[in-house]
């Protein structure tokens, strides 16, 4: 699934490696491979997610896609011009450290002119940009108030909208609902997907919430120690595992028996809302192991209650593939 | 130069509004360098003794402290925002909208430099009426010491530009600013006129104490450094301060590219 699309990208990654080298040249044995061999195409007009456990490399992606940090080797590309040079980067916009990236003595409104000016836009164009912002987020009566005086949501909120501002092409978002009550979260969501499919902004995002995820991306990429292990759509991603993943519900007696001829198939245990039932979800990593499961199950005819395929969320489809990644690398098979 | 303009009205916005929005601080700060220079000033007459001889000298003592009001703010200040923005997040911010981080802390350098004038004026005034000694600056000599003070200030902000740079890469370097800061209150004190030889020319090589000795000629010796011998000398000024700016924006440069490749913009 790794790999690249056809499509016109927004952004290219290619061969992106960083190595961090603490800053005294004796202590260079601690280095940290971040990231390892990253090629990826985003296309234009779409909400890709970065997901993967901490320390996976997300944020330093991001970092480097948004110029912050430099690659060790690779580039980034974008709209096919090189990344490095200022003139050929198309607009970005970014929340990296949610609220943190503001200035918490200035209001609202003075933290979009500010960083407005820094963008280069005209004072009418601020002014245009930062009522329609701080109503889109419902902060309109909070534009004149101390940032520090905000809830945290409000904070976020302020954030996303000095990204937004001056319509940036790419959109790099670092957690941008971490912390976030569900209503502000909800409307953040909202708000991106109408960007995305009403002005054809790309917009990448990192998150630890998979249901953030599924709700806003268009495709997802996973990252697991540095590698992208998984990158495609998420409606490929759930038809890929639905294939594979069987769910099975019986008596907890007949499971006892059979627990011991399933062993060689990958499986999780779980309950049932009926305390006496076990559902057990096999999964299988191809259609012969299917075939062969099926074969076991008539041979022993165990007096199940249901089978059915399993539709997998987007969390089951981070879990099998992160699992099965780092069984992969520690020499284990699965 | 548009751009320029545009990044200057900004920063001058921003440094108003956190200074109006906090204006305890700016009172302290000030309060402070008041109540130093009385030290200072009432020290040295106990120590002196006598009045008239002390009185021949203030006009220079004033002036070396002024001229070090502005090695603070310059050394001080331009490390102080990249430590204090990074504590905040928002360098990282700063950096991903205006990319050309160079040219931002020159234009803060500036903006620096116009509310440190404002806040030197109130102290000078303070200074001049609290101790009656009026130094000699009117329309015959107010352009001289301008185009001094920013000549000078020139170079002093182009050394605070150094230590800006090693404020992106190591963040907590306020303790070596603020040693930094009473170097150059011994420089600013040196009586460099009775130096003779190539020590004379490595303390004038310095930035501050050549820019302070030129001020000094033309507020106390009443001398004019666009004609005569001086004039030399200014262009030596000249040369020191465009030295110490280009170093320091260099520096500046390579400590940035150090801080983006260590992935430490936002690191604190």
């Amino acid at each position: 699934m790794a790999g690249t699309t056809n499509q016109q990208g927004a952004f290219r990654l290619e061969g992106l490696t960083k190595t961090f080298y603490p800053i005294l040249p004796w202590h260079r044995s601690r280095a940290v491979d971040a990231v390892q061999g990253v090629d990826l195409v985003v296309p234009r007009g779409c909400v890709f997610s970065l997901l993967g456990p901490n320390g996976a490399g997300k944020t330093t992606i991001i970092k480097i896609i948004a110029g912050l940090i430099l690659p060790t080797t690779g580039r980034v590309t974008f709209y096919g011009k090189d990344g490095d040079k200022l003139r050929s980067r198309p607009r970005l916009g970014a929340v990296l450290e949610g609220s943190r990236n503001l200035y918490w003595r200035l209001s609202p409104m003075e933290n979009l002119y500010y960083f407005g000016e820094l963008k280069g836009l005209s004072l009418a164009q601020i002014k245009r940009e930062s009522e329609e912002l701080l109503e889109m987020f419902d902060l309109t009566h909070k534009a004149r108030a101390s940032t520090q005086t905000l809830s945290r949501g409000m904070q976020q909120k302020v954030a996303v909208a000095v990204a937004l501002l001056g319509k940036p092409d790419i959109l790099l978002l670092d957690e941008p609902t971490l912390g976030l009550d569900v209503e502000s979260s909800r409307l953040i969501q909202q708000r991106l997907r109408e960007l995305v499919e009403r002005d054809d902004r790309t917009i990448i995002l990192t998150t630890h919430q998979m249901e953030l995820a599924a709700r806003v991306a268009d495709r997802i990429g996973i990252l697991s120690e540095g590698k992208l292990i998984a990158e495609d759509s998420l409606s490929n991603l759930v038809a890929f595992f639905r294939q594979q993943d069987y769910e099975l519900e019986l008596p907890r007696l007949e499971w006892e028996q059979l627990r011991a001829d399933v062993s060689a198939f990958r499986f999780t245990e779980g309950q049932s809302a009926a305390n006496e039932e076990m559902r057990v979800t096999f999964h299988l990593d191809n259609r012969e192991g299917y075939y062969a499961l099926s074969e076991l199950l008539l041979a022993r005819r165990p007096e199940f209650t249901t089978i059915r395929q399993v539709t997998p969320s987007l969390e089951d489809i981070f879990l099998q593939i992160t699992q099965h990644y780092s069984d992969g690398e520690d020499g284990g098979g699965a | 130069m548009k751009r320029a303009l545009k990044l200057f009205r900004a920063e001058v916005v921003r440094s108003v509004l956190l200074t109006i929005r906090y204006p305890i601080e700016l009172f302290v700060g000030l309060f402070i360098m008041y109540m130093l220079f009385m030290g200072l000033f009432l020290g040295a007459r106990s120590l002196v003794g006598d009045t008239q001889v002390l009185n021949a000298s203030l006009d220079g003592f004033i002036i070396s402290y002024i001229m070090w009001f502005f090695v603070i703010s310059a050394i001080g200040r331009l490390a102080f925002h990249i430590e204090s923005e990074a504590q905040m997040g928002v360098l990282e911010q700063i950096f991903l909208t205006y990319p050309r981080m160079l040219s931002l802390m020159l234009v803060r350098s500036a903006v620096d430099f116009c509310m440190s004038l404002l806040v030197v004026t109130v102290l000078l005034f303070s200074i001049m009426a609290t101790t009656g000694k009026w130094l000699a600056i009117g329309t015959g000599n107010i352009l001289q010491i301008l185009v001094l003070l920013v000549v000078t200030v020139t170079g002093i902000y182009g050394f605070g530009l150094i230590f800006a740079g090693l404020a992106l890469v190591f963040k907590r370097i306020g303790q070596v600013g603020s040693i930094m800061q009473f170097a150059f209150f011994f420089l600013a004190y040196l009586p460099v006129e009775q130096l003779t030889g190539w020590l004379k020319v490595a303390v004038y090589s310095l930035p501050l104490t050549l820019g302070v000795s030129l001020i000094k000629t033309v507020v106390v010796e009443h001398g004019s450094v666009f004609s005569g011998p001086e004039s030399w000398l200014l262009l030596g000024l000249v040369i020191n301060s465009v030295a110490y700016l280009l170093v320091g924006s260099v520096v500046f440069l390579i400590c940035e590219r150090k801080s983006r490749m260590d992935g430490r913009l936002g690191q604190y």
